[in-house]
Formats: structure tokens, sequence, C-alpha cells
């Protein structure tokens, strides 16, 4: 079974505005790295806010392994199931890097102790040390605040993992530094990683090329 | 836990907006302290006061009553001319009647007083320097004769029918008076220095009795003596036995032994009310400027007065409450307690409405916070209770701090308000009953702050927060 369904899922932003999306029907499976592209206002954030559970098709329905999004609790499943790693980081700044993490893990509801130990851990993969760990976000740089928006992804081991141009800001070596962390979350680790892109480099490392234009999908396999 | 963990450490985070919220805190907390403690403090002190002391109110004569019923006499001038004398004489209260209005449910205490005539077997008289003749225990003929007049109506209409009467129902040896008061205040020669206790003290207990200087020395009595009396009347035929309390100088008589009537008195005794009333004498005479009703409050008098006029109260009669005095002591702390409530009121809603505008700053500013927070799954309940624990904990915080420095200023502020008053110096302080109510409002104002923030979070949802916040 998929552990994503979308079944001819339609969206569109009030009831007189056009279509983003229409009909769109694609599976996401677990171990694969999917890239979605298109060009900027095609529905590529949309799809990913769906998937994200942070919105509501108009039509059709988005199935996490045989559980509707619209009638499960998004929160819970937002909070244990799905990691985001957004656009713009969404981290909160005037915590610092570890805090964002710990107060993630707790969110999922973990119990398991020493989470900051963990924290830190998970940080330490991404190459953030301990000392830059116990910055406040606004005192670190642009990679480090997407390393540490990917820890937040992952502290709660979802089964999904969710990009919205994580490279956007990075320079070379950073983009390749993150996306070899993606290749390994999906081979590795047996995750569904799924990013949003405008970069040909991001897609090269993608299994599997979702286009989207004019509010359709195109699938092509690599 | 977490959720709470978080609250705290979202209070140092942010530190500025907080110390802001702190002092505007501090301040309502502060004034609702106060204002709390000098209101309960207030109704204390009226409560105390109307307990203790109440509406003063005396039963006093009606004159104008009294001069349009005055008894018109014809009478012939020495130059042949016809001219009209008035008089009116009160009808008499009986002390039973008086201990009778003093049974209600609008006197909180009484003054009482009392006097009747004593004669004794084994005691001696202070003599008298003058030649004052007593005329106590005459018969009707003998005073007749003594004042040269014809007949009982011109006796009666000199001296009155009552004071007759009284005369000849008294024994011949009268020895002097005996006083009950029921507090030493209405001791007016002991109040003013006139008399003074020279040995022993004041009676205390039912059946003590002080006396005169000279009284004492001429029968050897020293405190702790029995002196033997009975009533002054041709009824009185029990004997009642007094112990010697104390033995009081008359400093006026001494310097005045010439003086009649001053020299009457040294016989005087005096004990309390109720061992007057419980000696059973048939000629006990209320003294009625010296009665003393105390009403529950400023609105008993006219009820009062009702009441007495049901009871009997003869319609040459009427009573004089001196609410004004009542209201000068309880005034000053009814507008204290207005002023200081009125001012709590003032301060608490304007911290209220600046509390609810920093609430909207603050959610405002939060609102990415709370859109990530949202975003990564926390519940709409998780966030709504941090921001209660946030605001309860800083509330609380500064509730303990507002409430130890409302009870280090209540003393000067109400000094300042109670300057001038009589029961000033009855003091406020913190009243611990009024804690909870204090808490209570620190709660509400916390509760407050808090619904602005669980009414954003509420009514949006993530993506839109983000979105605007993007």
């Amino acid at each position: 079974m998929s552990t994503l369904t979308i079944n001819k899922v339609s969206y569109q932003y009030g009831k007189t505005s056009k279509a983003i999306l229409k009909d769109v029907s694609v599976e996401f499976e677990q171990g694969v790295l999917y890239c979605i592209v298109g060009k900027s206002g095609a529905g590529k954030s949309t799809l990913l806010s769906l998937i994200s559970g942070l919105d509501l098709c108009t039509d059709g329905t988005i199935l996490y392994g045989s559980k509707d999004l619209s009638t499960i609790n998004r929160d819970e499943y937002r909070a244990k199931n799905i990691g985001v790693i957004f656009q713009g980081y969404n981290l909160l700044t005037n915590f610092t890097a570890v805090e964002n993490i710990v107060l993630s893990m707790n969110i999922s509801g973990s119990r398991a102790k020493g989470k900051k130990e963990s924290a830190y851990k998970l940080l330490s993969e991404l190459g953030i040390d301990r000392e830059t760990a116990d910055r406040k976000i606004l005192h670190l740089s642009g990679g480090e605040q997407q390393r540490v928006g990917i820890a937040r992804a992952l502290s709660h081991h979802p089964d999904i993992v969710i990009a919205d141009e994580p490279t956007g800001n990075l320079d070379g070596d950073a983009t390749k530094g993150i996306m070899d962390i993606f290749v390994r979350l999906a081979h590795e680790e047996n995750k569904c990683v799924i990013i949003v892109t405008h970069s040909k480099e991001v897609a090269a490392y993608a299994d599997k090329i979702m286009r989207i234009a004019s509010g359709k999908v195109e699938m092509q396999g690599k | 836990m977490f959720i709470y963990l978080n609250a705290l450490k979202n209070l140092l985070r942010n530190k500025g907006r907080n110390i802001l919220v702190s002092v505007i805190l501090l301040i309502v907390l502060t004034a609702t302290t106060i204002s709390l403690a000098i209101r309960s403090a207030s109704e204390t002190m009226i409560n105390d006061y109307q307990e203790s002391f109440g509406v003063e109110t005396r039963i006093i004569t009606d004159w104008e009553y009294a001069e349009a019923h005055a008894k018109k006499v014809d009478t012939v001038n020495p130059d042949g001319s016809v001219g009209t004398t008035t008089s009116f004489e009160p009808e008499q209260i009986p002390l039973q009647k008086y201990l009778e209005f003093a049974n209600s449910e609008y006197v909180k205490r009484t003054l009482f007083a009392a006097s009747a005539q004593f004669v004794s077997d084994t005691l001696e008289p202070v003599p008298l320097d003058s030649s004052l003749q007593r005329v106590d225990g005459m018969t009707v003929e003998e005073l007749m004769e003594m004042y040269n007049m014809s007949t009982v109506e011109e006796l009666y209409e000199i001296w009155g029918e009552e004071d007759i009467k009284n005369i000849t129902s008294s024994k011949k040896n009268i020895m002097g008076t005996i006083w009950g008061y029921s507090d030493t205040t209405l001791m007016r020669g002991f109040q003013e220095g006139r008399q003074k206790i020279i040995e022993g003290r004041f009676f205390e207990n039912p059946g003590e009795v002080i006396i005169g200087k000279r009284f004492a020395e001429l029968n050897d009595l020293s405190p702790g003596d029995i002196i033997y009396i009975s009533g002054g009347k041709k009824a009185d035929t029990e004997i009642l036995p007094l112990t010697i309390a104390g033995v009081f100088t008359d400093y006026q008589a001494e310097a005045n032994t010439s003086d009649v009537w001053i020299g009457v008195e040294l016989s005087d005794i005096i004990v309390s009310f109720d061992t007057l009333l419980g000696s059973n004498f048939s000629g006990i005479y209320p003294i009625m400027d010296d009665i003393r009703f105390f009403l529950t409050n400023a609105e008993a008098p006219e009820p009062f007065w009702q009441e007495l006029k049901e009871k009997g109260l003869p319609a040459s009669y009427k009573t004089d409450s001196d609410v004004e005095g009542y209201n000068e002591i309880v005034e000053p702390v009814k507008k204290m307690s207005s002023v200081a409530e009125t001012f709590g009121i003032v301060i608490l809603l304007t911290g209220a409405v600046i509390l609810i505008f920093l609430s909207i700053i603050n959610i405002r500013e939060r609102k990415y916070e709370i859109g990530v927070l949202r975003a990564i799954g926390m519940k709409k309940y998780q966030l709504a209770r941090g921001l209660v624990y946030e605001s309860l904990s800083l509330i609380l915080f500064c509730a303990v701090i507002g409430m130890t420095l409302g009870g280090v200023l209540i003393k000067p502020i109400s000094g300042m308000l109670l300057e001038g008053s009589e029961i000033a110096h009855a003091g406020v302080s913190l009243n611990p009953a009024i804690l909870p109510l204090i808490l209570l409002v620190a709660v509400g104002l916390g509760v407050i702050s808090s619904l602005i923030g669980i009414l954003y979070i509420t009514k949006y949802e993530p993506m839109k927060i983000l979105s605007e916040q993007n």
C-alpha cells in the first residue's frame, strides 16, 4: 500500500478563482525520493500544504495509508507522521536551535528520556555542533537554519519528510550536503521524501520527478 | 509538563514585554490590595463602632408639645391687673418603662443611671453645717403648716403632686442618696476630676459600693467593710448589705462645706446600676438626662421612636438622636472606603484595558510563533494552555509582590485618607480574609489577557497565520 495516495484532488482559493490543482492523482511510497517541479504559481507549494495537512483540498481525497486526511486529527498527523521543512525555515527565532528540536519532540508526544541529548546528536549528524546548537536561531546562518529545520522535521522520526525549496538559499557545497541527507533518508532510512524545487541540480537527486503544469501532475521516472 | 516549562521559559524569552506587563500588573494588584484592604478594614471599623457605640439617643421633653398643652391660670397682679401664667408638668416615666424601652432590636447598648434614698440603723450621716430643714417623711398636714398653706391644692400647685407624694411616702431619717450607674462615664464628678478614689477601687462586682471620705471617717469604714442600708420609702423593710470597694473624696465639697446642697451629698453612696436595681427598693427613680440608648445604625432612630410610642412613651416626650455625631465618626471611614473602592475600580479597569491592549500587541508579535507551533502539530488547546500558564505564572508572581507592597503601603495611605477622623487610630491592616479575593482578581486579569490569545488561536488556521506572516 502506498504511504500517500492523492486521488482526484482539486484545489482552488475561493469559489470564483481559477483552480490551482485539477483532478490530481498520484501515489507516494516509502524509500523513494520525489521531486516536484514546475513554474512559480503552478501549485507545487499548495500540493505540499495539502499533503502536510496544513490545508484541505476542495475536491478529492488524500489518504495517509488508508486514512483520509480530511477526517483524521491533522495536528496529530503533523506532529507524528510527517516532517515539514518550510521554505522560510519557520523556526522559533527566540529559541535556541536545540530548543526548537526538543519542542518538536515534545509536541510529537515523545516520552523518551534524554531528548536534549538526542537533539544535540541529531543536529551534530547534520553538521551543527553543540556550541552552534545552543545559539538562538537569529544568530545562525541561512545554511545552519536550514539544517536545524531539517533536524526538526526528522526529530520525531516521521514516515514522510517534505521540503519546500530546501536548498533555495544555499551554495553548491551546502546543497550537496543537504541533498545527500535526503537521499540517505529515502534510501537508508526508508522514508518517503518529497521535495519541491526549481533547481535542476536538486531534481537530479530524485528517484521520481513530478512535473506540475496547468493544475495537472505528470510523474516521470528517472 | 513541557507546556508549563515552555511557558516559564517564554516569560524569560520575552523579558522586555513581560517586564512592562509586570509593572502594570504590580500597579493594578497593589492598588487592588490597598483598595480591598481599606474597604474590608472600613467595614470592620464601622461594624466595630456600631457594635460598641451606635447612634446615641436620649428621651427628652418635647417643649413644643409642652407649650401647646401648658396649663393656663389667671392671676391678679399687685396693681390689680389680671394676667395669665402657664405651667406644664411632664408625666414622669418610671424606671420600669425605660427598661422596657431598652428591650428593642434597635438598641445595641444602653447607659442607665438611677437613684434612691436610703436609711441605715447602723451608720451616722455626715452632719450638716447648715440650718437646712429636711422634709422627708413629713405628712401633708405638716407640710401645709410648714409652708403656711390652707389647702392641699395650694401645696400641690407650688410643689407638684408627685413631689409631695415622694416626700410623704419617705421615711423620716433619710441618710443620703444611693446612686446607681451602669458605666463610669456617667459619673461626671470622677470624669471631670471633682471626685477621686483615694482608697481601694471602683465597684466592679454586684453588691459593691464606694463611699465618701467624710462618711467613711465618721463611721470608721474602709474598703472590705460591709454596710447595711435599706430603702428610703416607708414600704421598704429589707436590709441590703453592701461591701465597700473604695473611698472617694469630693474636692468641690471639701472646698465648699458651707454649701447646703453639696454638704448633703457627703453621705451619698455610689453603686452599679445593677446593684441598685437588684436592691428592690420601692423608690428608684431614673435620671432621665443620663439614660442613653445606643442604636444599631443611622436609620434606626425613626423606627425606634415609633416603637417607644407604641410602648407608651408619653406624648410630652420625644427622642433626640445624635446622628450627626455618629456620622461625624462613621462618614470619614465610609468616605475612605468609597475613595479606596473607586480608586481600586478605576485602576482595575484601566489595568484591564491596558492588559487587553498589550495582549493584542503580544499576540500580533507572537503570531508567527503560534503559526509555527500549529504547523508542527501543536494542538490548539496545548497552545491555549501555554498562554494561560504564562499569564497565570506572571500574574501570581506579581500578585505576591503586589500583596506585599500593598500590605506595606496600606497604613500610610489609610492614615492620609483618615486624617482627622476619631477612629483613625484604629488603623488599617491587611486582612488575610481578602487574600483569596485579590488572587481571584489576579486570576481574572490573567484570564482576560490570555483570552485574547486563545480567541486568536481558535480563529485562525496555521496556514493562514504563516502565509500572513510571510
